[in-house]
């Protein structure tokens, strides 16, 4: 742990509308207390060669000194029921599930407990730290365990129970191998123990998937699927257990059951019913993923609601987090005075120094025509990343991948969860992004990428159209095309990557009524996500890698709204047909300029260099010009409009990008120097029927340049000349 | 710089994970033939990000696609003016276990410092002295 002192602090929202209120949760390490107030963010510290970092200091008179405490993390999924006087007291009794186990590692991993902080009560079936099935039950004396010999196979089904007969103090332990689409050998493993003294009465509190600790806090969280766990009334004999793992998971039982958890039912809610008629519903904590694969999935299956017996498993994760459950430190009431924009509240104690953004909408009365979209999507999706999978190191085409200090506390505290690109702990894909945690790499500080262009992207806007409004993604995704209503010009973020199907449709209908984009980024539109129905700032996504094998092939459908995910090219709206270029590749060491074409002394498109009489286009700026990090192109085969002009395009690339085709990365850049279409971004417009247009830059670095020479450059002057005429009610005319 | 102390949620995290993958060996074999190649050297410390001959974009592409575990990174300790070089562990789970000995004033300058280490990982003692002249 760092001797240093850290702030670490998240919002409830990341929208409020003025006269609302947001609420902070903050913790802190090694400080008693901390400083508050709000800043507007027009930009960033991106060090000497930029402008200076100075955030508006708003006045607020929550702006205050507050005390500070370090709050815990409570990561890990689990599902936990109230619980009642009959599961205090379970006397004879069978606790049972399928499970498959995806990481074992040397901790214990709980299926389902009754146990008391402690242990001086109640049971548990739990996979000991060497993958072993165990019962456990609690007493005055400390719990006593009663293992299998031999680990669950990991990544395969296998059904765990114990029975355990009050009357005659006999307790049993089975597993029994589920089919799991493959030829492994599927046996039955037990263990008869008599003269078994009941376990001591708990107080009636039960966990899926997780056990108390000493404390009282859920630990030893499983990793892997759980499906349909169950307790009956009654101890089972083995002959029965056998019947019991036999039949299908939605099978009716003729057992009378104290707890049935449906864990397929409604996945986008938080609550698990419990079918046995006992009112034991639990409640999902931290989102584990809902809708998966169960034991019976029967390949090609892959829409959930199509074939719900097959889908009644959920998969828990130790580093699942959707929030850490820390106690809320601050409320502000955003002032009705305040100019639409990214706000953040600062957090300030020691050397440290932390940065919870959110983004205010314009006020009812107020006009704006231009409004910026900001990618809390793609924000969610790329929160705490931390770049250790191979090949995404591999993808920054630099030698060594770069961190920021902030970025390193991901490691250090890891409950706080990684990005939708880095993996679980247990290898299996992040399918929930949550923006409800701190965010380490949501500061206006750090590399230049994503939201701190984004920043950048902000503080050009409020030169150019002062009273432009900011909205979000998940704004956009819950008002529809309303949102947009009074709006001409939508400005995008840098790398507004990540869409749902609402957010695409009122884009859709913002067009077909006469709307113009400037798409000032690029690798947009890109992957399909869906927001959680309910709770803010989640997003989920199934990308549907190959490769996997049979794990995951079936989950193509988010639980939160049951809509299929993976790319919009794969779904047929490839982002060529929307914005005219689409994702070509991307390195993030040097970027590059743009060269004028042909086309862009066509009248049509001549507004775009008003006042420009240079050829080369954003030599200048941090990243190295105004064409980098990611790319896209131009591509009437995807999808570009015929009668688009591309009229710039990027050029003398580095050799780090990496080709790719069809989405697939051939993993090599050697063949950079081999004759084919050259590495660029290409720069487009076209006009839309409606009388609206689209301006694309093809480029994420394009906004990074915008503060340079005090927004005074060719990237700012193309930018406000696109802008200018955008908001010009004068219909754009399509071209014969 | 912090070290790391995992929390009590992920204490004990052991998963199998070696640093070096079978494909360690094979770069090594495949990179040996560079081992007295200064001007390769010469031409990645001339301009680390650019465009670079078929034969250095090689032992990049295999430098890129080694295992993380144990490689050097950058961290960037005063925005866009001074970066260190630090070093994942060897174990899982990753955390920087060792802080390169000097600061440098550009990212290029960390690249080329962690290049010169790679090599001498990947392909053996670099082929010029400190001076710039050939061994």
């Amino acid at each position: 742990m760092s001797d240093r002192a850290a702030i670490l602090a998240y919002a409830d929202r990341d929208s409020v509308k003025p006269g609302e209120s947001i609420a902070f949760a903050v913790s802190c390490l090694k400080l008693d207390s901390f400083e508050c107030d709000f800043v507007r963010l027009l930009g960033g510290d991106f060090g000497p060669e930029m402008l200076p970092f100075r955030p508006l200091v708003m006045t607020a008179p929550e702006a205050r000194r507050y005390p500070g405490r370090e709050q815990p993390i409570r990561a890990g999924s689990r599902i936990e029921v109230k619980g009642s006087q009959r599961l205090a007291d379970l006397r004879s009794v069978t606790i049972c599930a399928n499970v498959m186990p995806t990481l074992i590692a040397g901790q214990p991993h709980s299926v389902l407990s009754t146990l008391t902080a402690g242990g001086d009560g109640g049971m548990a079936l739990r996979l000991e730290a060497d993958g072993c099935l165990a019962a456990i039950l609690g007493g005055p004396a400390g719990p006593r365990t009663y293992r299998l010999d031999g680990p669950l196979p990991l990544w395969l089904w296998s059904f765990v129970a114990l029975s355990y007969d009050a009357e005659r103090h006999h307790l049993l332990v089975v597993t029994r191998g589920l089919k799991s689409g493959t030829h492994d050998y599927i046996g039955v493993s037990r263990l008869t123990v008599d003269n078994v003294e009941p376990p001591a009465l708990s107080d009636g509190r039960l966990l899926i998937a997780a056990e108390r600790d000493h404390s009282g806090i859920p630990h030893h969280h499983f990793n892997g699927k759980i499906e349909r766990p169950r307790i009956l009334a009654g101890a089972l004999s083995l002959e029965s257990l056998n019947d019991l793992a036999l039949r299908k998971p939605t099978e009716p039982l003729s057992w009378s059951c104290l707890g049935d958890w449906d864990l397929l039912s409604d996945p986008a809610s938080e609550i698990v019913p419990d079918r046995s008629g006992c009112g034991h519903d639990g409640v999902c904590i931290n989102q584990p993923t809902r809708a998966v694969q169960g034991s019976n999935w029967e390949s090609p299956t892959m829409d959930w609601r199509s074939a719900p017996e097959q889908y009644g498993a959920a998969h828990f994760h130790h580093d699942d987090i959707e929030n850490p459950g820390w106690q809320e430190d601050l409320r502000l009431t955003v002032p009705t005075d305040w100019p639409s924009g990214c706000y953040a509240a600062r957090l300030r104690g020691a050397e440290a120094e932390f940065f919870v953004p959110f983004f205010v909408r314009k006020a009812a009365d107020a006009i704006g025509d231009v409004a910026f979209l900001a990618p809390t999507a793609t924000y969610a999706a790329y929160a705490n990343l931390t770049m250790q999978r191979q090949t995404n190191e591999y993808n920054l085409g630099c030698v060594a991948s770069s961190y920021t200090p902030l970025d390193l506390l991901a490691f250090e505290h890891p409950g706080l969860g990684k990005s939708l690109y880095d993996p679980h702990d247990d290898g299996s894909e992040r399918c929930i992004g949550s923006l409800r945690r701190p965010a380490l790499n949501l500061q206006p500080g750090g590399w230049l990428w994503n939201f701190q262009i984004d920043l950048c992207l902000l503080g050009w806007l409020a030169h150019a159209a002062p009273d432009h409004q900011t909205m979000t993604d998940e704004d956009l995704d819950r008002e529809g095309l309303a949102a947009l209503d009074g709006c001409q010009v939508l400005v995008t973020g840098s790398h507004p990557e990540y869409w749902s199907l609402p957010m695409l449709q009122a884009l859709d209908g913002f067009l077909a009524r006469g709307g113009r984009l400037m798409y000032l980024g690029a690798n947009g539109f890109y992957w399909a996500i869906d927001f959680h129905p309910a709770r803010n700032g989640l997003i989920e996504i199934r990308r549907r890698r190959p490769g996997n094998g049979r794990f995951g092939a079936g989950e193509a459908y988010s639980s939160f709204i049951g809509r299929p995910c993976g790319t919009w090219s794969d779904l047929g709206r490839p982002e060529q047909s929307l914005v005219g270029v689409g994702y070509l590749t991307e390195a993030f060491d040097r970027s590059s300029y743009y060269r004028r074409l042909e086309a862009g002394e066509d009248p049509r498109a001549r507004f775009i260099f008003d006042g420009i009489t240079e050829d080369i286009i954003g030599d200048f700026g941090i990243t190295g010009g105004a064409a980098g990090l990611e790319i896209d192109v131009a591509d009437v085969g995807l999808g570009t409009p015929r009668h688009a002009l591309v009229v710039a395009s990027s050029e003398q690339h580095g050799s780090s990008f990496i080709r790719t085709l069809g989405g697939l990365n051939y993993f090599t850049r050697l063949w950079n120097d081999a004759p084919r279409e050259p590495i660029r971004a290409d720069m487009t417009f076209f006009e839309t029927p409606a009388g609206g247009a689209v301006f694309s830059v093809g480029s994420i670095a394009w906004g990074s340049c915008l503060p340079h020479a005090e927004n005074n450059n060719h990237v700012a002057h193309i930018s406000a000349n696109v802008l200018r005429r955008f908001r010009d009610p004068t219909p754009f005319r399509m071209p014969e | 710089m912090t070290t790391y102390r995992p929390s009590p949620e992920f204490e004990n995290f052991q998963p199998d994970y070696s640093p070096e993958s079978a494909g360690t060996a094979a770069a090594r074999s495949a990179l040996a033939g560079f081992a007295g190649r200064s001007d390769l050297v010469r031409e990645f410390e001339a301009a680390p990000f650019g465009r670079h001959s078929a034969e250095l974009s090689l032992i990049l592409d295999v430098m890129r696609s080694q295992p993380v575990a144990g490689k050097w990174i950058a961290i960037m300790t005063k925005p866009y003016s001074e970066w260190r070089a630090a070093r994942w562990s060897l174990d899982l789970p990753m955390r920087v276990v060792e802080i390169g000995p000097l600061p440098f004033q550009s990212r290029e300058d960390v690249d080329r410092w962690v290049f010169k280490q790679r090599w001498q990982h990947l392909i053996g003692p670099l082929p010029m002295q400190e001076g710039g002249n050939d061994v």
